[in-house]
């Protein structure tokens, strides 16, 4: 009697059990599947869903470092487009990464991206916003904001940043921090990390990169700001490192110069630094008398 | 009727326990790796743990995931992790960190580690260490270097080589690679591939150099889009007044001189430039 009783709610129990697993695996399968379409609909834990496994997963596909990470992204065919549409789900649901990718990929278009590479900065994450939101501050000539932002990538190591901050700000205080950090960079390894390996003794030994190759490295990262690193370097009183910059100012774009010579920052009085900035004013001189002449004798062919 | 409420509450309750546990998954996972790399000393889970410190900003911590991965042992960790802060992660990159561990890669004998060291100190006319570069390591941008190297030749025959390179470095890097692949492709008549690789030029770092510029203008004035080449002009120029002389040194772009609106724009901006100039010259005591 006991026992025909038992059997209908084991069966019910069993019939439930399986009921419970089919739903659970279907709603993890279909979740995960069409996050990004339930993430359209405004689903917030659908667009994180999207997100993390995206990260994981696809992670060229949404956010994580807009397609350089190959070595990751092997199993899924690239979509930019999707990727788009992805990155703004993304930062509407205030992913800082996503909204870094979205607003580099918006400038341009019109669109005030200022805001939203702020935004990405505060909310932390991406330590690049923080650098583009300042020179989206310097754009629009508000060099306080500008070397602020600057100094918040630069305290976490972002080393552009510092050189940003270091010639765009008049305080003192902004420009020893800057400065500190690089020279610290420079002067030592890295100042927040020193690799330390295991020799064949068992026996602890630092990594270090001979100063030849430190300079090297160093300027492939300052590329673009060697204007403002021979700025830097003349401040502080590194002659050699500031002729260093100066030298590559000129050879790669002689009219950065200007980006020196305007710096109220700028202390070269040496020999040197003199004959080459004078030389290459000269030739700029040339140069413009040249084209001047150029077009003024076009003139009379648009006139027509 | 009853059998129906055991049914519904089996479907609700398991679609609820679904939806909570792949919620909760992704944040447990990471939480393993960590505990995994440094207590059990695993290796690959020093890298997923680096990666997600990255991920969320927090690159003192992650440095200290790479670093315990690399120091285990894992050569391939190590070349991983130095290729994540050379190329960027989030904008972040930190040369001389990825110099380390490509450093130390090599030394455990990873020999994609002892190439991409130098991808760091390379010099811009090393041509035959970015091609093996390129080639090998499909860095795309080792690629992006050694087709400018070839699209800046002046000999024909090696020019040509510049497609080979860019077209991997365009299509990874959506950079000024794609500005150099579209001229290349306009001045050969193919319009519709250089259209098609024009609006692929998507990565709008700022500030451009005047050379990305330059090609970014030059590609729009070859695809015959004459709005957009004199809009880019003169909001470019106005920024930087110098790329005038960029623009009039080139054969092709110095027709754009024959537009009258430019044309004056130009002299404007090269009477202000030499204004500029001979007041520096007079501060810094060249001009008597």
């Amino acid at each position: 009697m006991k026992k025909s009783a038992f059997i209908p709610v084991l069966r019910r129990v069993a019939l439930f059990a399986l009921i419970f697993i089919v739903s659970f695996a279907l709603s993890v399968i279909i979740f995960i599947a069409k996050s990004d379409s339930f993430c359209s609909l405004g689903i917030k834990t659908a667009c994180e869903t999207y997100l993390v496994s995206a990260k994981w997963i696809e992670p060229d596909f949404c956010g994580l470092d807009n397609g350089n990470m190959n070595f990751l992204g092997f199993l899924f065919a690239k979509n930019y487009e999707q990727q788009k549409k992805c990155l703004e789900h993304s930062c509407r649901y205030e992913n800082p990464a996503a909204c870094y990718y979205f607003a580099m990929d918006q400038r341009g278009s019109g669109m005030d991206v200022k805001d939203i590479f702020v935004s990405s900065c505060k909310k932390g994450g991406v330590v690049a916003a923080c650098y583009e939101a300042g020179e989206e501050f310097l754009k629009t000539g508000d060099k306080i904001k500008a070397s602020e932002y600057f100094l918040k990538a630069c305290d976490r190591g972002h080393l552009r940043s510092c050189l940003m901050a270091a010639s765009n700000s008049d305080s003192d205080e902004i420009f020893n921090k800057s400065a500190d950090i690089i020279k610290d960079k420079m002067l030592g390894f890295v100042s927040n990390f020193t690799l330390n390996i295991s020799d064949k003794n068992g026996e602890t030994v630092k990594k270090e990169i001979p100063p030849e190759q430190r300079l090297k490295i160093l300027d492939n990262e300052f590329a673009l700001l060697w204007p403002e690193a021979a700025v830097l370097f003349s401040h502080i009183g590194s002659s050699k490192k500031t002729l260093h910059y100066l030298e590559k100012t000129v050879k790669t774009d002689k009219y950065d110069l200007y980006r020196i010579l305007s710096n109220s920052r700028w202390n070269c009085k040496d020999k040197a630094c003199s004959s080459i900035i004078l030389k290459t004013l000269k030739d700029i001189d040339a140069e413009i008398n040249f084209y001047e002449k150029e077009l003024v004798e076009m003139a009379p062919k648009t006139e027509q | 009727m009853k059998k129906t409420i055991v049914v519904s509450i089996a479907v609700f309750s398991g679609i609820i326990c679904g939806i909570l546990l792949i919620s909760h998954i992704f944040y447990y996972s990471e939480i393993a790796s960590e505990a995994s790399c440094l207590v059990q000393r695993n290796a690959s889970s020093c890298l997923a743990a680096a990666l997600t410190k990255m991920i969320e900003g927090n690159y003192a911590d992650s440095y200290q995931y790479v670093n315990e991965g690399c120091v285990l042992g894992d050569a391939e960790l190590c070349n991983t992790s130095g290729v994540v802060l050379s190329v960027g992660l989030n904008g972040y990159f930190d040369y001389l960190f990825a110099y380390a561990l490509f450093d130390h890669g090599c030394d455990l004998g990873n020999k994609k580690s002892c190439s991409d060291r130098k991808l760091l100190t390379i010099e811009k006319d090393d041509i035959q260490n970015l091609i093996e570069n390129c080639k090998n390591n499909n860095n795309p941008v080792f690629c992006r270097k050694a087709g400018e190297h070839f699209f800046y030749s002046k000999e024909d025959h090696e020019r040509k080589k510049a497609l080979e390179f860019l077209k991997p470095a365009c299509s990874q890097l959506k950079d000024f690679s794609c500005a150099m692949l579209s001229i290349m492709f306009s001045e050969d008549g193919d319009q519709i591939n250089a259209k098609q690789v024009y609006d692929q030029f998507t990565t709008k770092d700022f500030p451009f150099s005047n050379h990305e510029t330059f090609l970014e203008i030059k590609a729009a004035f070859m695809l015959g889009n004459e709005d957009k080449t004199e809009k880019l002009i003169i909001e470019k120029t106005n920024e930087k007044p110098q790329l005038v002389i960029v623009i009039l040194k080139d054969p092709v772009l110095k027709k754009t001189a024959e537009n009258k609106r430019l044309h004056e724009h130009y002299l404007s901006l090269l009477r202000a430039l030499k204004q500029k100039n001979e007041s520096c010259l007079i501060s810094e005591g060249g001009v008597q």
